[in-house]
């Protein structure tokens, strides 16, 4: 036999009159237990996982020097048109007038200055790496430690207030819900609120099943909530 | 986000094939940067759960061969040092002693069986889809199933009454 641990296995022989063109009847218990007490990611790990995640997904980096080819190119039709603009505007001035010429003149300088500045501001704030969301569109120009850390509240926004499953109306109070599956929820709620949702439940369509999972647990760090929260399994067997 | 949504879910699913967190967190870690590259070759986005999760399998099946210890059969002794004795008749398992329980129970069988519980059980997948993620015959998947789910029962069987079982059907 190989040693991948893939490889055909004695036990695949057994029951050879076992039925295996149709699905075998689903042993609710069994599944019930095994999706209540599989193993999840911690409060730490999932806060953690897009940082770590957004340093090995590639990110276009700007060039890192000012007359690099592709900031040049990208900026002289810029720094063409504002130096055309201040010559039409010397021609326009009649002769004699120098005083005139020699405004248009700082002008036109002044106006290269603050294209040649922007291109610099531009340049510093690409060199800090920024979040890749898949699918989503991309940042607003602020600097990179204030768009990593807004970034962040967002994600733990809406891990707080992510939408009620199965087309219930969000509750008054603070719940996380985890997605297992499509039919299945995890609800986690603090001690204090534990009256509350038990309270909504009752309101609930029929075949909305809620099966308390664990007593209170740990802090969630990843929420900064300082109580201990129930969790419940939330099933819809409509 | 479809990375935080889809992060726990997969995390259970590895976990079960693979019982190590500090691997289990590489292991998405890859799968996710996997998809990112492989994103175009996504036909739909109602494909990307069966999508995801067969990148996810894939890469904990090639890390699973590279150790050998992995291949050999499951050792009866560790499911003894693993889990303590059958509670008293009025007593509960608690929800960590459960977990330990279901993993020390999972790791009698061998990885491929894992995997198949973790998509039909905790995926609720049918074993045809099960098949296509795991890219062997439906009738493979079935067989394996049926042979796992035998092999819990009977390992959890002593345990059974002791599960918490509040519910609230409303």
């Amino acid at each position: 036999m190989s040693n991948s641990p893939f490889s055909r296995r004695p036990e695949d022989d057994s029951d050879a009159d076992l039925d295996l063109t149709s699905d075998p009847p689903v042993d609710l218990e069994l599944r019930d237990f095994i999706q209540r007490f599989s193993v999840g990611p911690t409060p730490e790990e999932q806060g953690q996982f897009w940082d770590d995640l957004s340093q090995k997904l590639p990110v276009q980096k700007a060039p890192a020097h000012l007359l690099a080819p592709v900031t040049f190119k990208r900026y002289l039709p810029w720094t063409a048109l504002a130096s055309g603009v201040a010559v039409v505007v010397l021609l326009l001035v009649p002769f004699g007038e120098n005083n005139l010429q020699q405004v248009a003149l700082s002008d036109r300088l002044e106006r290269q200055e603050t294209l040649a500045s922007e291109a610099l501001t531009d340049r510093d704030s690409d060199t800090a790496s920024e979040p890749m969301v898949l699918g989503a569109p991309p940042a607003a120009r602020e600097p990179a430690p204030q768009r990593i850390a807004k970034a962040k509240k967002a994600e733990r926004d809406r891990a707080v207030d992510s939408q009620a499953p199965f087309g219930l109306a969000e509750p008054d109070f603070s719940v996380r819900w985890e997605f297992l599956s499509e039919k299945t929820v995890l609800v986690h709620v603090l001690v204090k609120d534990q009256g509350k949702l038990l309270q909504w439940a009752k309101n609930w369509p029929a075949g909305l099943v809620l099966t308390e999972v664990s007593a209170p647990s740990a802090p969630d760090a990843a929420q900064q909530l300082s109580e201990k929260t129930w969790i419940y399994r939330l099933e819809d067997r409509r | 986000m479809l990375v935080n949504e889809s992060m726990p879910i997969l995390y259970r699913v590895v976990y079960q094939i693979y019982p190590n967190r500090d691997e289990v967190y590489d292991i998405l870690q890859d799968t996710f940067v996997k998809a990112y590259r492989a994103l175009p070759g996504l036909k739909t986005p109602a494909a990307w759960n069966g999508w995801i999760t067969r990148i996810a399998i894939n890469t904990a099946k090639t890390r699973l061969s590279r150790r050998k210890e992995w291949a050999t059969a499951p050792e009866h002794h560790l499911f003894e040092n693993t889990v303590s004795e059958v509670p008293g008749a009025d007593d509960r398992l608690e929800a960590e002693d459960s977990e330990r329980l279901l993993s020390a129970a999972l790791q009698q069988l061998s990885a491929e069986h894992r995997a198949v519980v973790s998509l039909v059980e905790l995926q609720e997948l049918n074993c045809a889809e099960a098949a296509e993620i795991l890219q062997c015959p439906a009738g493979t998947v079935r067989s394996r199933l049926f042979y796992a789910r035998k092999k819990l029962s009977q390992i959890l069987a002593p345990y059974k009454k002791h599960w918490v079982s509040e519910s609230t059907d409303v």
